[in-house]
């Protein structure tokens, strides 16, 4: 098994998944519409560490995650009268972000595949408290999601980090939700098959 | 126009003029959190009783009366803030402040002030109270320091300017 | 069933914890396809907790104060936005290309007059220390219950409110201190008798039972959730929180039992 349990940490306080509750956002949602600029920065504070989490990933360049997260919010800001509120307002804002990613890699050289050098910190720990054992296995797998095509990484951490369901994966990435649950499903046999064998219990053969 | 270029100049130069980000992205830690709540537990209680006055009071006087206690706990927290020379604490209590007296007090004021028949026990119930709060809100920013360090702190200046905000919803009483 | 499709399935699942009772009977009869499922839930955790580089809270604070100080993007009602050429019209009725072209603009110009304004403040700002979550939504809660006309309103208030106090709980039931964590509970305990079971009390008794019911099912839902929850979280807590813990669930589970008769206007 791997040495990753919470046992060893210094207790972390995860934000909620929902840092708003859904009654809460849409009442947001409503006075931004109306020209409430209070209540638009309330949506922007809940959701700009999840989305630019997201974007990272996708680009993994500190600097563009943040272009691309500030980039959202005023498309998403320009475009929020047009937005049913009460509707899903995390897939609608995601969508924008996937749209400003795919904008980005259009005018750009495909970026390469290492990650960049800024310090790193693990989504739910401080840095000084984990194992090197436990750092070296998540530098495995980030390297892993890195190696990723966009396509397949995009639909992956957006179920994986984000827990969306398929329909709504779908629904971000404009595709199908048998092909997003086909992304997901391929994505997470390439890492299973691409992580060392020695992290991870040994696959045997087929029974049967 | 295309948006991509002004928008990268305007982030750039806003990016390059900041210092580096500080690592916590994810929230506080439970110590952290922890230590929140012992800084606050006497006035998250406090408020939890400002909570069930105003749920109990009947009229949008009684509640606008509520609302303004609420505000008087809360400037006693500021107060205390300043004499710590924290201008995070300061700026924070300034927000909650400016929320209440904004969303809370003078909605519940302003229907009690349209209510109040001239002349009425209400009437000039009302006008005190509308008195007290300004003067609350005025005493609240005299007491932020207008010299040394901590004045030219941007944290206090901007809760300088929610009660400045605060005052101009609230109106003067002699206004009307 | 074939172990290839059975890996293949659980690779796909929604839920790897929980695939389903087909695949259920598989894999209580093979070990390689348990282990599959295995790698597959440390899977999910890993990249639950894969690193990032931190974004920059400076960058974040910067952008949110730009949106608050853009005035003629966003304004309180009435809602009218100056375009360029003076003229007014309606907020939803301008492109997004003006709005983000102008909030753009305006990003440079309030970075421009920050840096020239810093540069003659002696004193060095810091990043903001970050807020207690539970007093925010306190004073919150002030407001909306000051706001509020009508004792449903308030009753969903207060249930809102008794989960936040038992969100505080759990958060820091594993290295609170007993003293604090009985504040806690107190104040849970309130929330729930001098709100929401007192707010409950208040309702017109000849509301129509599915209003009734409608508007209870908020609260009970919270209760419910709150009573299970801090009983679950007991079984593994430290001596200091055990009881704290189970006195909320106990408050809980007294507060519905009262509502429930509440529901059917008894």
């Amino acid at each position: 098994m791997l040495p990753i349990t919470d046992s060893n940490r210094t207790p972390r306080v995860a934000p909620e998944p929902d840092a708003l509750r859904p009654s809460e956002e849409t009442v947001w949602i409503v006075a931004a519409q109306s020209g409430d600029r209070a209540a638009y920065t309330r949506l922007v504070d809940a959701y700009w560490d999840r989305l630019y989490r997201w974007l990272f990933r996708m680009t993994h360049d500190r600097h563009k995650a943040e272009d691309l997260t500030q980039e959202t919010f005023l498309k998403a800001l320009a475009a929020l009268a047009s937005f049913r509120a009460g509707s899903n307002f995390r897939a609608w804002l995601f969508r924008i972000a996937h749209n400003n990613f795919v904008n980005l890699k259009r005018g750009e050289k495909r970026a390469t595949q290492s990650l960049p050098d800024e310090p790193m910190q693990a989504a739910g720990t401080p840095g000084p408290q984990e194992k090197a054992s436990d750092r070296e296995v998540l530098a495995a797998v980030a390297k892993a999601v890195a190696d990723l095509p966009a396509d397949f990484r995009s639909a992956l951490l957006l179920r994986a980090e984000e827990g969306l369901s398929f329909r709504e994966v779908a629904a971000i990435l404009k595709i199908t939700e048998e092909t997003a649950r086909w992304r997901v499903f391929k994505a997470r046999q390439k890492l299973v098959k691409v992580l060392p064998p020695d992290l991870l219990p040994p696959m045997k053969g087929d029974e049967g | 126009m295309t948006i991509r270029p002004i928008l990268t100049l305007s982030v750039v130069a806003a990016v390059s003029l900041w210092v580096s980000a500080q690592p916590n992205a994810v929230g506080p830690s439970a110590a952290e959190q922890l230590q929140m709540l012992k800084n606050n537990r006497e006035l998250i209680e406090d408020l939890l009783d400002q909570g069930t006055r105003v749920s109990d009071a009947n009229t949008p006087l009684d509640r606008a009366a509520e609302c303004q206690r609420s505000t008087d706990r809360l400037a006693r927290e500021m107060r205390t803030a300043v004499d710590r020379a924290d201008a995070d604490r300061a700026h924070e209590i300034g927000d909650y402040v400016e929320r209440i007296v904004v969303e809370g007090f003078v909605p519940n004021f302003e229907t009690a002030r349209r209510d109040a028949k001239p002349g009425s026990p209400d009437y000039e119930r009302v006008k005190a109270m509308h008195r007290e709060a300004a003067d609350s809100l005025d005493k609240l920013g005299a007491a932020l320091p207008t010299d040394g360090p901590l004045s030219k702190s941007k944290r206090l200046q901007q809760a300088r300017e929610k009660l400045a905000d605060a005052s101009a919803k609230l109106g003067k009483p002699d206004d009307r | 069933m074939k172990c290839e499709a059975v890996q293949n399935r659980l690779l796909a699942a929604p839920d790897a914890h929980d695939p389903g009772a087909e695949l259920r009977a598989h894999l209580g009869g093979c070990a390689p396809c348990r282990a599959v499922q295995a790698k597959a839930l440390q899977l999910d955790l890993l990249l639950a907790d894969l690193p990032a580089a931190p974004s920059s809270e400076a960058r974040k604070a910067a952008f949110l104060e730009s949106i608050q100080q853009s005035g003629p993007i966003i304004r309180v009602k009435p809602r009218t936005l100056r375009t360029p050429s003076g003229s007014f019209k309606p907020f939803r009725a301008v492109r997004w290309q003006h709005t983000a072209a102008t909030a753009a603009a305006l990003l440079v110009a309030v970075a421009g007059i920050w840096f020239f304004t810093r540069a003659r403040a002696p004193v060095p700002e810091v990043a903001a220390k970050p807020r207690h979550e539970l007093l925010k939504k306190e004073v919150k809660h002030v407001t909306q219950l000051a706001a509020s006309d009508s004792a449903p309103q308030r009753m969903t208030i207060w249930a809102e409110w008794a989960s936040d106090l038992k969100a505080e709980t759990k958060d820091l039931y594993k290295v609170a201190p007993s003293d604090d964590l009985q504040s806690l509970a107190r104040l849970f305990e309130r929330a729930v008798q001098e709100g929401i079971v007192k707010q409950a009390k208040l309702l017109d008794r000849h509301m129509p039972a599915a209003e009734r019911q409608a508007l209870f099912r908020d609260a009970l839902a919270r209760l419910t959730d709150a009573e299970t929850e801090t009983k679950q979280l007991a079984q593994n807590a430290p001596p200091a929180a055990q009881k704290t813990l189970l006195k909320m669930s106990e408050t809980a589970r007294l507060a519905r039992t009262t509502l429930e008769p509440l529901v059917k206007g008894v």
